[in-house]
């Protein structure tokens, strides 16, 4: 049961375990995921700003108010280092994030250095454009020949810087041509040659550097580098999902385990728990029986003790019980019997055969019943009719000896005197017929002579008659008795004669009528 | 080519943390934030004198002389970065600068922050506005940046001009205007602050070198294409924040002008050019702010 309990408790509490793990597992996901999220939108929101800032760098770069593109540029650089810091706050074991993240954090850096040059540059060259339009006016306003070509050519220049982007076309030949042409001049211009070339050279000279700028910032790939770590934070979620996914399936599958183990095992103790109900109930209906067997059983006993004379001994012949009766007639005590072999009331009188065929049957599992001589504490005899039960177990192995006796030395006793009796009685009876036999044959010998001697007179011979019948009658009680005496002793004989019944009536009426007329 | 909006005006309003500005004013004026008592901010930005100091160069703890002219601190808000050289990228980075800087307050910031821990008064300010225990020295930047977000000067006669008052500059100052953006200044001095956010360097069609041969830019990026590059300063109330340049050289707006010319333009101006353009550089005084007061 407690086995059950306690497999029933680890899935119940695996189960709880691995549910609470998963929605951890599923919040802590969420969340990340969420974080990467928030840092993909502020990501892509700073490549916007990168840019619109892109945009103002190269279209807007005749406007000379650079507050917006500062402020742009303020404001890009201080979320990219919120973000920055967000970041490495918010995410870990990416490297490749971080990796790109340095680089680009480094270009933006090196752009931002670039920018500002470009905006220097940008403030020069327009300087200088001012005044080259100047220049340009006053050569226009004057009237010699070759101020009018050089104004054309200044004018082309301008315009090309004007009308197309300033790093479009071949600007630095046209400058360079322009300045020969104003070094080989004849005739005076109306202006400060010296002031003219070296700003057509600021203007060739801040050309450079602004292409150089603008090819410094493209070589950057800031707007490129952005894509690709917009990429990463792509794969980096959908890495999330899918870890997320084989994280949770594996705890789902697990907790289907043990949720299956959980029920399994509740239903199993729940059976269990039932199937020992019952058996409980079964034991108990068997233990109540067993109760009234034993009750009846001891009843058994106590009357058997009652009535006998109860031992046990163990295989070997060791006293192991014995009961009050038995103590009673052997005049032991039960301390002085208990773990000592039988034979100490063995009778040194009793035949040591009797005891070898005793052994025999009962060690062959049969059943002992005898009379047996035993002696008292006092060396008194005593005799007890014994019946010795091998007990036996399942196997029919003997597991003890058990003796029930009953005290018969009165009926030996008895017995005894009775035969003594019996055999007084025949010698009585054979005295006393041979006691009898001698005078008897003397009343039927002589009145048998009287009443054949012829001098007898006729009344006397008649009463001589009547004594011979009766001494006859007497003798034949007398045989009878002795005949009783026979078969007592067993030595009956009888005899076939042949007689005549109206003698036999005769000797009976003879017998009889003296009696019958008594009583008329 | 030159668009109308180059110069916009000071907004007439700002918006910042009362509270936090109060602070930052009393932190500002305080000069226990120097080394030896006897230095603070308003000392070499004196906000009653145009925001920086009439010296050439600043007088720091022990009188020690700077190798820079304070730059003003009005309007400070609206430059790209601080510091001549564009070292402190915003005004609470360049507050706690001076503070260590050997010629200027020579203290620690550790030094700062346990002296005004001690002062009852500092420390419950700072826990009821920062609603944290204890005053770092970025809490005491950010309250300085925040007293100095007040200290902008709006409502110049040229503000008033650029908002649609016509009249309210007369026809030499209109022509001021006109040259300067025709001469090209307005090419870098240009924006809320009529420059601040841009760096130039100083020597464009001539070599400059000051006295200390002072590099500028390159001091902080360490590029040699940043050499004498410089913050663009701001040339708003100008008048008032002489001497000029990073090293105080030019005395008058004058000669300021006539030497921008010079060296940053690759133009002669004539003397009737020169001072119109100061007339119109006059016409950016602003309104000292309240909080200056």
């Amino acid at each position: 049961m407690k086995v059950e309990q306690i497999k029933f408790f680890s899935f119940a509490l695996f189960f709880v375990a691995a549910v609470v793990v998963s929605f951890i597992n599923l919040f802590e996901s969420i969340k990340y995921e969420q974080k990467i999220y928030t840092l993909t939108g502020q990501l892509h929101a700073l490549r916007i700003q990168n840019e619109t800032i892109d945009t103002q760098i190269v279209h807007d770069f005749k406007k000379q108010n650079y507050d917006q593109i500062q402020q742009n540029w303020n404001v890009f650089s201080e979320e990219w280092k919120n973000f920055h810091a967000k970041l490495k706050r918010d995410i870990e074991n990416q490297p490749e994030i971080f990796r790109e993240m340095g680089d680009l954090h480094s270009s933006i850096d090196r752009k931002y250095q670039r920018l500002l040059h470009f905006e220097s540059d940008k403030a020069v060259l327009a300087n200088s454009l001012f005044f080259l339009l100047d220049i340009e006016s006053d050569l226009r306003h004057s009237s010699g020949r070759d101020s009018i070509k050089v104004a054309d050519g200044l004018g082309a220049l301008l315009n090309n810087v004007f009308y197309y982007n300033i790093n479009q076309g071949n600007l630095e030949e046209e400058i360079a041509q322009l300045i020969g042409l104003i070094e080989i001049n004849q005739t005076p211009l109306p202006i400060d040659k010296e002031l003219f070339i070296s700003h057509l050279r600021m203007l060739s000279e801040k050309n450079k550097s602004i292409i150089k700028t603008l090819e410094t910032i493209r070589a950057q790939q800031v707007a490129q580098k952005f894509e690709k770590l917009e990429g990463y934070f792509v794969k980096t979620i959908q890495d999330e999902r899918s870890h997320y996914m084989i994280v949770n399936s594996l705890i789902a599958f697990l907790a289907v385990i043990m949720l299956a183990g959980f029920i399994i095992t509740f239903f199993k103790t729940y059976r269990d728990k039932y199937k020992i109900l019952l058996l409980q109930e079964e034991n108990e209906e068997k233990h109540r029986q067993l109760m009234t067997k034993m009750q009846l059983l001891n009843e058994y006993k106590r009357a058997l003790d009652e009535s006998s004379i109860v031992s046990k001994t163990d295989l070997s012949g060791v006293i192991t019980y014995v009961n009050d009766k038995f103590c009673m007639i052997s005049g032991y005590t039960k301390e002085e019997l208990l773990g000592q072999p039988h034979n100490i009331v063995r009778h040194p009188d009793f035949p040591a055969a009797v005891f070898k065929d005793l052994w025999q049957t009962i060690r062959s599992r049969q059943v002992f019943h005898g009379i047996i001589q035993n002696r008292k504490k006092t060396g008194e005899a005593y005799f007890v009719d014994s019946t010795i039960v091998p007990i036996l177990d399942k196997e029919g192995n003997i597991l003890e000896f058990m003796a029930i006796r009953n005290d018969i030395s009165e009926l030996i006793r008895a017995k005894d005197e009775a035969i003594a009796a019996g055999e007084s009685k025949s010698v009585f009876l054979a005295n006393m017929s041979h006691e009898l036999r001698t005078p008897l044959n003397a009343i039927i010998g002589f009145s048998q002579i009287l009443m054949v001697k012829p001098d007898t007179p006729p009344s006397v011979k008649n009463f001589v008659e009547k004594i011979h019948i009766s001494g006859k009658s007497l003798l034949a009680l007398v045989n009878t008795i002795l005949d009783f005496s026979k078969i007592e002793a067993g030595k009956m004989e009888i005899h076939k004669i042949t007689f005549t019944m109206s003698q036999l009536m005769s000797e009976v009426k003879i017998l009889v009528e003296p009696m019958a007329e008594k009583k008329s | 080519m030159i668009a109308d909006d180059l110069i916009k005006p000071i907004p007439l309003n700002v918006k910042v943390n009362i509270q936090k500005a109060a602070l930052g004013k009393e932190l500002f004026m305080d000069t226990r934030l120097s080394k030896d008592n006897t230095v603070a901010c308003v000392s070499c930005h004196n906000i009653s004198y145009g925001g920086a100091d009439s010296g050439a160069v600043s007088i720091g703890v022990g009188g020690k002389k700077g190798t820079i002219n304070s730059p003003t601190v009005f309007n400070a808000a609206y430059n790209l970065a601080q510091f001549w050289d564009g070292r402190a990228k915003d005004l609470k980075a360049q507050a706690v600068g001076p503070i260590v800087n050997p010629v200027e307050m020579a203290n620690t910031h550790e030094n700062v922050v346990r002296t005004l821990s001690k002062d009852t008064h500092y420390a419950g300010l700072f826990k009821a506005i920062y609603l944290k225990q204890g005053i770092t020295i970025e809490m005491v930047g950010d309250a300085i940046a925040e007293f100095e977000k007040t200290l902008v000067t709006p409502n110049a006669r040229f503000d008033m001009y650029l908002r649609g008052n016509n009249k309210i500059l007369n026809q030499q100052e209109k022509e001021g205007y006109a040259l300067f953006k025709s001469r090209g200044c307005i090419a870098c001095h240009n924006g809320i602050n009529i420059g601040g956010n841009m760096y130039q360097r100083f020597g464009v069609f001539a070599q400059y070198k000051d006295r200390h041969n002072t590099l500028g830019r390159f001091n902080v990026t360490g590029k040699a294409e940043d050499k004498y590059y410089f913050k663009v300063p701001s040339l708003r109330n100008i008048e008032k924040t002489a001497p000029y340049f990073h090293d105080g050289s030019a005395k008058t707006l004058e000669s300021a002008v006539q030497k921008m010319a010079y060296y940053q333009l690759g133009r002669k101006l004539s003397n009737s050019e020169i001072n119109k353009i100061v007339s119109f550089l006059k016409t950016l005084n602003g309104e000292i702010p309240k909080s200056a007061q």
